[in-house]
């Protein structure tokens, strides 16, 4: 176990100035960051380190799910550091629906950096504090995120594809 | 799968030597000499091991008895890698959308 952060890099073809704001503003993010084919609801946002951003998101008829961030640390155009949590309407924090050993809380560290042409993000995803199930559940999360379960279902894969051939 | 299940899969998936002898089924069926063969422990040790992932539902025995041959069952795999998968899913599909309103709102900007 070594509780590693998930990473994601991109670089977009924009202004650091304007990524940022795409990061930092209610508006901005509910353009884009909400699950496919689901709708941003009603938010409060209060950018500034320990303010929340409190969003709802919608599946298509159905009612609404909540998530929360609250700011640990902004450093402007350069960082952003949240807890990323499931939310109720109130604002606390609830449990993962599908998973109750999945950390309550994500630490979620976003990194703005000027590059030639456009901008680049480095999102990195870890598990928050110290309950051993749940870094034990995160962890084997990343490592299927990363490497398949140490190419298990590689292996799975080539073993049903010789099976179906057969 | 129920929540209580999706735990149990993950805590299962959490140790390296569970996830090794998975690796070894995904190849076939086999009995639990066979199994505990490349690992430096002991067969009683292998079992509880089994045990865990027979509660997970990722592992079953072809008939009934501790020694009995183990098959993979991947179902529970394929959930659980599902519901992790579905975090870089959402991140990348966001990241795409993006991509897309950055150039948005640079085409207005002109």
């Amino acid at each position: 176990m070594n509780y590693e952060p998930f990473v994601l890099e991109r670089t977009f073809k924009a202004p650091l100035a304007l990524v940022w704001a795409t990061f930092s503003q209610a508006d901005h993010l509910g353009q884009w960051m909400s699950p496919q084919g689901m709708t941003p609801g009603r938010n409060v946002m209060d950018f500034r380190p320990g303010g929340i951003f409190h969003y709802e998101i919608v599946p298509p008829g159905q009612s609404g799910f909540w998530g929360r961030w609250l700011f640990r640390d902004i450093v402007d155009q350069e960082a952003i550091i949240v807890h990323v949590s499931f939310s109720d309407e109130g604002a606390g924090i609830v449990r993962h629906p599908m998973a109750p050993d999945w950390p309550l809380e994500m630490l979620s560290k976003t990194r703005f950096t000027e590059v030639d042409g456009g901008t680049q993000i480095r999102l990195e995803i870890s598990a928050v504090g110290s309950d051993p199930a749940q870094l034990k559940t995160f962890d084997a999360g990343r490592e299927s995120m990363t490497q398949g379960w140490g190419g298990t279902l590689d292996q799975l894969e080539s073993h049903l594809a010789k099976v179906q051939n057969a | 799968m129920t929540p209580d299940k999706l735990s149990l899969v993950f805590s299962a998936l959490a140790d390296p030597t569970r996830r090794a002898i998975l690796a070894a089924l995904a190849l076939g069926p086999m009995p639990v000499g066979e199994i505990a063969k490349p690992f430096d422990i002991s067969e009683p040790a292998v079992i509880k091991h089994l045990k865990v992932l027979e509660k997970a539902g990722l592992v079953e025995a072809d008939r009934k008895g501790q020694m009995r041959p183990r098959r993979l069952n991947a179902q529970p795999l394929a959930e659980a890698s599902s519901f992790v998968e579905q975090y870089r899913q959402f991140w990348e599909a966001s990241f795409d959308r993006l991509d897309a309103y950055l150039q948005e709102l640079q085409a207005t900007e002109q």
